[in-house]
């Protein structure tokens, strides 16, 4: 029986856990670094335990650490959230070896699924699409290259050890494959230790579209419909929807069952999410996500369902109560993420103390914050600010509805992308929903090329500036504003 | 934070504004501004210009990889530092085209804001 959860993350997922958790009549325990005790999640958890120092390696990537830390307050579950320890098969072992459920898939399947080429064949065994490619043991250099005129061009050549876009190269044509070749097979061995390289296809007009699935503690297996992620930068997701703009039905039941397959074929427990990438028709399974996805909320958005309760079930062993039949897309859901950085210098992340925060709630606006007001922003994590996820009957209302939010949103203190988020979500090829992966390097590829103040912002801003200083040196002897008090003159 | 209603060539306009160490940070119609204000940053800002042979760290971090050594011949826009900050990688560019002359950092050190990584001499 699952008493008190501990929560082996930061930030808005853990507030999002938590919350769920204490609705559900659960404790909560946050497991924290010394940076993040001024945060959302250390104050409204049940209680807070110091895991370790602000750097990851030391406090949310030790694996030992958050393992004492929920022994210690006498948790029976940890909930991992995404990212850390989410997808590590080693975690989720020391869970089991200490007798903490771990709210998530088997260790066996977080295995299967974090190995590039077990995953592939799984899939293929599902009957699942893959893209065309060699993952084979022959790595003679006439091997491979009589392997990529088989594939075709254009392809990627990927370190097998590789991740994060490194040990990665395109190649457009044969005449660049030798050198492309060797310099994938050097960079693999000097980042992973591993010149091994695998080949496949270069999809390069595709869309990513994935499909979230959930396994619940009786062995049935759900899908929650597609989510549309194809609006990413330098390989991470800047807005995400549900469901894809242009999906036929035809395709959406083909990959939704492709989905469910796979999570069957895998014996998979809980939420997990298969990516594909979608392109002439054509669908190919990307990889499977195995934990909750930071997108998650368009789905519960459009289809009406908890999913972090639904995982918190599943480690209870209790079945969740849908139906696959009543689970319906209903409307449409946007997700922007809100990052904290300039969006008028290349995204240069942008770190200080929020002096203050507006978020405008309205009917369908969800704002998922990890902040509040007079927080710090610090340069240890990751600069996710928040979450802003908006649901309407319709896709174009949606969009309207997702670019007032933004205007209504205000935060002092860190520089966020919102002036960019406008742009991209006005964009003609982002409001006819035809947008690929390779929308931002199409038509952002420097960011934003506006200015940040027009003549009028800079005569305004002075005429801001002199009136606070008119207003401090009058309201002084009665009742100074609190700002006065912190920020008075000299 | 202060509401302030402001006139602006016959205009009526709402404002929020917030003085935060030295920067006024104000929003009005949809929009966010950071606004410099004091000297000392403003100078500091300037100084970035005023040395286009500097190149400085945007943001703490820690360096991933150098495109060149000390001595070597660079041309404006080349990519001479590659460093990762908050989970991201950022491509730091030479301003002009010379030769390094100093490289202050090396790869996997950490570095921290505005630290002068490395000075390039001007071709003559």
């Amino acid at each position: 029986m699952i008493e008190k959860v501990a929560i082996a993350n930061r930030g808005e997922v853990a507030v999002r856990i938590i919350r769920a958790c204490q609705e559900m009549g659960l404790e909560t325990v946050l497991l924290h670094s010394e940076a993040d005790m001024s945060t959302k999640a250390y104050r409204i958890a049940d209680q807070c335990i110091c895991i370790g120092p602000a750097s990851v390696q030391e406090s949310y990537l030790n694996i030992q650490a958050n393992i004492d830390g929920a022994l210690a307050a006498g948790a029976d579950a940890i909930h991992p959230g995404f990212g850390f320890l989410s997808e590590n098969a080693e975690f989720a072992r020391a869970c089991e070896n200490n007798r903490l459920i771990f709210v998530g898939p088997s260790a066996e399947c977080i295995e299967l699924f974090g190995d590039k080429i077990s995953a592939k064949q799984l899939v293929k065994t599902a009957g699942g699409p893959v893209i065309p490619g060699y993952q084979g043991d022959d790595q003679s250099f006439e091997n491979l290259k009589k392997q990529a005129s088989q594939i075709g061009y254009p392809l990627m050549v990927k370190a097998a050890a590789g991740g994060g876009g490194r040990g990665l190269r395109v190649v457009y044509e044969e005449g660049q494959f030798e050198s492309a070749l060797e310099s994938a097979q050097r960079e693999g061995l000097n980042s992973f230790g591993s010149a091994q390289v695998f080949l496949e296809k270069y999809l390069n007009e595709s869309k990513h579209i994935e499909v979230q699935i959930f396994a619940d503690a009786k062995g049935e297996v759900f899908h929650l419909y597609d989510r549309e992620c194809s609006v990413q930068r330098r390989h991470q997701k800047v807005i995400e929807e549900a469901v894809s703009a242009t999906l036929d039905e035809n395709t959406r039941q083909e990959i939704c069952n492709t989905a469910v397959k796979i999570a069957k074929q895998s014996g998979y427990k809980g939420a997990g999410t298969v990516e594909f990438l979608y392109e002439k028709g054509e669908f190919y399974f990307l990889e499977m996500n195995t934990r909750l996805q930071v997108e998650h909320p368009v789905t519960e958005l459009v289809l009406g369902v908890d999913l972090v309760k639904a995982q918190i079930l599943t480690a209870q062993n209790k079945a969740v109560t849908w139906k696959q039949e009543d689970l319906k897309p209903r409307g449409h859901s946007i997700e922007c993420r809100l990052y904290a950085e300039d969006a008028y210098n290349q995204g240069v992340p942008s770190t200080g103390r929020l002096g203050y925060l507006y978020w405008p709630d309205a009917p369908g606006r969800r704002f998922d914050v990890g902040f509040e007001i007079n927080d710090e922003v610090t340069s240890y994590y990751d600069p996710m600010l928040a979450k802003v996820i908006v649901w309407d009957e319709t896709r174009p209302r949606a969009i309207q509805k997702m670019i007032h939010t933004l205007k209504e949103t205000v935060v002092f203190g860190v520089k966020t992308n919102i002036p960019y988020l406008i742009e991209l979500l006005s964009h003609p090829e982002f409001v006819n929903g035809t947008m690929t992966t390779r929308f931002i390097d199409t038509y952002f590829p420097k960011g934003l090329e506006a200015k940040e103040f027009s003549e009028d912002d800079v005569l305004i801003a002075k005429q801001i500036a002199k009136k606070i200083k008119d207003n401090q040196s009058g309201t002084d002897h009665h009742h100074p504003s609190p700002w006065t008090s912190t920020w008075g003159e000299s | 934070m202060q509401k302030l209603n402001l006139d602006f060539e016959g205009e009526n306009i709402q404002v929020l504004a917030e003085k935060i160490n030295g920067q006024l940070w104000f929003y009005y119609k949809g929009k966010t501004f950071c606004y410099e204000l004091e000297k000392r940053s403003s100078r500091k800002s300037s100084q970035k210009d005023l040395n286009p042979e500097d190149i400085l760290a945007p943001m703490p971090g820690k360096i991933l990889k150098l495109g060149f050594k000390k001595g070597d011949t660079v041309q404006a826009g080349d990519v001479v530092v590659v460093m990762e900050a908050m989970k991201m990688e950022y491509n730091l560019e030479a301003k002009i085209s010379g030769t390094i002359e100093v490289l202050n950092c090396a790869v996997n050190d950490q570095v921290s804001k505005d630290q002068v990584l490395v000075k390039i001499k001007e071709e003559s």
